[in-house]
């Protein structure tokens, strides 16, 4: 599903992603770990061609975000971490928008909305203004206009922070269902309890370069994430 | 505390004024010439306007023996025009700064946080208040002399003036604020107000002369009525042209007691206004049947709904439909006489008549800047559009087309009454109607290619995007300079072109500048829109 090929984005002479490579295959959901600043941001943002980078090539399902982006946004979503969404519109608004763009009917969107909304208890406040949202009022609009179109990739940055518990929970059961249905999840987060029971892999990521990667309980090797992501963290450092 | 406040603010405000955005480094030096050119042209204005009036003032009033008035007339003119200025601002940098919350949170007064946000206003109003009192001083200076108490007092004066102001914006904002808590058709008020404002203005600035000429045949009774009616700025007055202490002191204790009061009075309620939110009724979700709209639709349905959410952004970025609707009315309204007096110059009308109502056209739609801050207020959203998959000449398209959408049927209108009123031939009608549609877009373009080329991502609120950035400022003058390069390329080129031959090449020349800059913005547009 999407597939990374030594990835280097440089900010002038720093190198924020270096020649970094993963896979992520369909029906799996994929963590991505590292410290403030190793750059998780950067390699998510050029997943979803926000960014555009020096060397290397995305592939999505086959098709490069450089030569192809539109190609590939069509079958990805992305939520990022911080949810700044256009406060002049309503929650539906945004969320007809959304559709709109993506092309999708009348009423796959009713239904769309309606599933999502009502599992997330976000359906009464969609006439709102999202200026009126609280942040974790944002994060759950943007999570429902990123299933809005049934994409087969998505990429989150950090998509627990602001939710409460029980949309927490509803978000991880979410991810779980969508992936066994054949699509994919590739996200960040500094939960390392929920990466490690949430992901089927993980890729743990250091200043630019990935130290390791692969099925979680080969990364952890019967210790805790939180152990091994230390661990790594201390060599080298 | 204080000091550290507002040094942090003045850096904020210089940062502002020299950064492109958070992606470039360092200040740009040609961004400084531009401000300091722009704001040498401002000061050039108003000091030759407020120079030739107080010029025309100064002897009536010496020999009608009322010279006090002088400095009475000057104080008035900078209480309003700070006022004007200020006023809305103060409510944004007061009670809407973003950083109010995380302040609020730290061992600081309210009362510093407070002063610190005034001393910004306080600056601007400085800046008003010099083109007044700059050639008011100058002209007094030059005419008559001052001695040097003369001057202490005149800068006393120059130096306290805006505070009183301030204590007035202050208190008028605060009434807002107040009242905008209860009201929820904001920026429908707020644009009322702010017309109303501006129209008040244009009316006083297009009065002028009306009121010289009234003040100098009933000199004596206004002066009377401000000795006895406004006490304070009679001896503000009577401060500079007798040098008079008792006078000054009178006058310091009427404009800083206000001040004092009012600062007092903001301190309380400063963090109930500053944290309170909007009284909005919570509106139940029901579920409709749903539309769907083309890609396109939705594209320039966002762009409107964004553009007309803040009062502020449409009355900054769109002065030219309000111009638009004015010049519509007047023409409406002094149809009769405009008719007339061009009745009384048989051979304008004949000659000149379609290029004129051409030029109006141009020159009322001139102060439509929509399109060049239309990048910039994306902000933080911008990652949305960037990872939908739209392509960027749609997105760029949408701009163009809200711009020109919005602009073109005032400019249509305005048209229209020009060849109802005037009846002007099929041929000419044509011409009439064109001008503002190309004019529209090579502006609408222009603004457009300025935004991608300098966009600023950066902005504390969205008044201070449309006000403050260079694509705007260079959209405005430009689009501005071109009105006068259009007159004043007939006078150049009269001797091998006749009129009308010059309106038909005006037209092609902006037709080709479109079609580059259309060619411009899908080109290298859309590379410089990939990679923001």
């Amino acid at each position: 599903m999407l597939k990374i090929e030594h990835l280097t984005k440089r900010y002038d002479q720093y190198k924020a992603v270096d020649d970094l490579s993963l896979e992520i295959e369909d029906g799996h959901i994929y963590g991505f770990i590292g410290h403030n600043g190793a750059g998780k941001t950067t390699t998510l943002k050029s997943i979803v061609g926000i960014l555009p980078f020096d060397e290397g090539d995305i592939y999505i399902n086959g098709k490069s975000i450089k030569t192809d982006p539109l190609g590939c946004k069509q079958i990805l979503a992305y939520i990022p971490d911080n949810p700044d969404l256009y406060e002049y519109l309503s929650g539906i608004q945004y969320l007809n928008f959304v559709a709109d763009v993506y092309g999708v009917s009348k009423e796959e969107r009713q239904e769309r909305i309606k599933k999502y909304g009502d599992m997330l208890e976000l359906t009464s406040d969609l006439a709102q203004p999202i200026s009126a949202y609280s942040h974790g009022m944002k994060q759950k609009l943007a999570v429902i206009s990123a299933f809005i179109h049934e994409p087969k990739l998505i990429i989150m940055d950090e998509p627990f922070v602001g939710l409460d518990p029980k949309a927490s929970h509803l978000l991880k059961g979410l991810m779980r269902e969508f992936c066994d249905k054949g699509g994919a999840i590739f996200f960040s987060t500094h939960v390392l309890e929920v990466a490690e029971k949430l992901c089927d892999r993980i890729a743990i990521i250091k200043q630019g370069k990935l130290v390791i990667s692969g099925r979680t309980e080969d990364v952890t090797h019967n210790e805790s994430l939180e152990d091994v992501f230390l661990e790594l963290e201390s060599d080298n450092a | 505390m204080l000091k550290t406040l507002i040094k942090i603010r003045l850096q904020g405000i210089l940062l502002r004024q020299t950064k492109h955005s958070k992606k470039s480094s360092g200040s740009s030096a040609g961004k400084i010439i531009l401000m300091i050119l722009l704001f040498g042209y401002v000061a050039v204005v108003f000091s030759m306007m407020f120079g030739m009036l107080f010029s025309a003032l100064i002897e009536p009033l010496q020999l009608m023996q009322i010279e006090w008035l002088y400095f009475a007339i000057m104080g008035i003119m900078i209480i309003m025009l700070c006022f004007i200025g200020s006023v809305f601002i103060v409510q944004h940098e007061i009670y809407e700064a973003k950083d109010n919350n995380i302040l609020l949170s730290m061992p600081i007064k309210n009362r510093d946080i407070l002063l610190s946000r005034i001393f910004v206003v306080l600056i601007l109003n400085y800046v008003y208040e010099i083109l007044v009192a700059g050639p008011a001083g100058f002209v007094y200076m030059t005419q008559i002399g001052m001695n040097p108490m003369q001057i202490i007092a005149f800068i006393l004066v120059v130096l306290t003036l805006p505070l009183f102001v301030l204590a007035v914006s202050c208190l008028f904002s605060w009434l807002l604020t107040h009242l905008m808590r209860h009201i929820r058709m904001k920026n429908l008020i707020t644009m009322i107000m702010f017309i109303a404002f501006f129209a008040v203005y244009m009316y006083a600035v297009s009065s002028v002369e009306e009121y010289i000429g009234l003040l100098i045949q009933n000199g004596k009774s206004i002066a009377e009525a401000i000795e006895q009616g406004v006490y304070p700025l009679y001896h503000m007055a009577l401060a500079i042209y007798d040098a008079d202490i008792l006078s000054l002191l009178i006058y310091l204790v009427c404009a800083l007691v206000p001040f004092a009061i009012v600062i007092v009075i903001l301190s309380k309620s400063f963090i109930k206004l500053a944290t309170a939110k909007p009284k909005t009724k919570k509106i139940e979700y029901v579920e409709k049947p749903m539309k769907a709209n083309s890609m396109m639709t939705a594209l320039i349905k966002r762009e409107i709904k964004h553009f007309t959410s803040s009062a502020m952004v449409m009355l900054n970025a769109a002065m030219g439909i309000v111009m638009c609707l004015i010049a519509t009315g007047a023409l409406l309204i002094y149809q009769e006489d405009i008719v007339m007096l061009l009745g009384m110059m048989p051979s304008v009308v004949n000659e000149m008549i379609t290029p004129l109502l051409c030029i109006a056209g141009i020159a009322v739609g001139s102060l439509n800047i929509i399109s060049a801050s239309s990048i910039s207020l994306e902000g933080d959203r911008l990652w949305i559009i960037k990872s939908l998959p739209i392509p960027v000449k749609d997105i760029l398209n949408s701009k163009m087309l809200m711009h020109f959408l919005l602009c073109v049927p005032f400019g249509m209108i305005f048209s229209i009454v020009e060849i109802i009123i005037f009846q002007v031939g099929p041929l000419d009608a044509l011409m009439v109607l064109l001008a503002p549609v190309l004019f529209t877009l090579a502006i609408d373009l222009l603004g457009l290619v300025l935004n991608l080329w300098k966009p600023k991502f950066d902005w504390v609120n969205e008044t201070a995007c449309v006000k403050q950035s260079m694509p705007v400022m260079l959209t405005m003058f430009i689009s501005m300079g071109l009105v006068f390069v259009l007159v004043g390329g007939y006078f150049l080129m009269d001797n091998f072109l006749s009129l009308n031959a010059y309106v038909y090449f005006i037209f092609a020349v902006i037709i080709v500048i479109n079609v580059f800059l259309y060619y411009l913005l899908m080109t290298w547009g859309i590379q410089r829109f990939q990679e923001l």
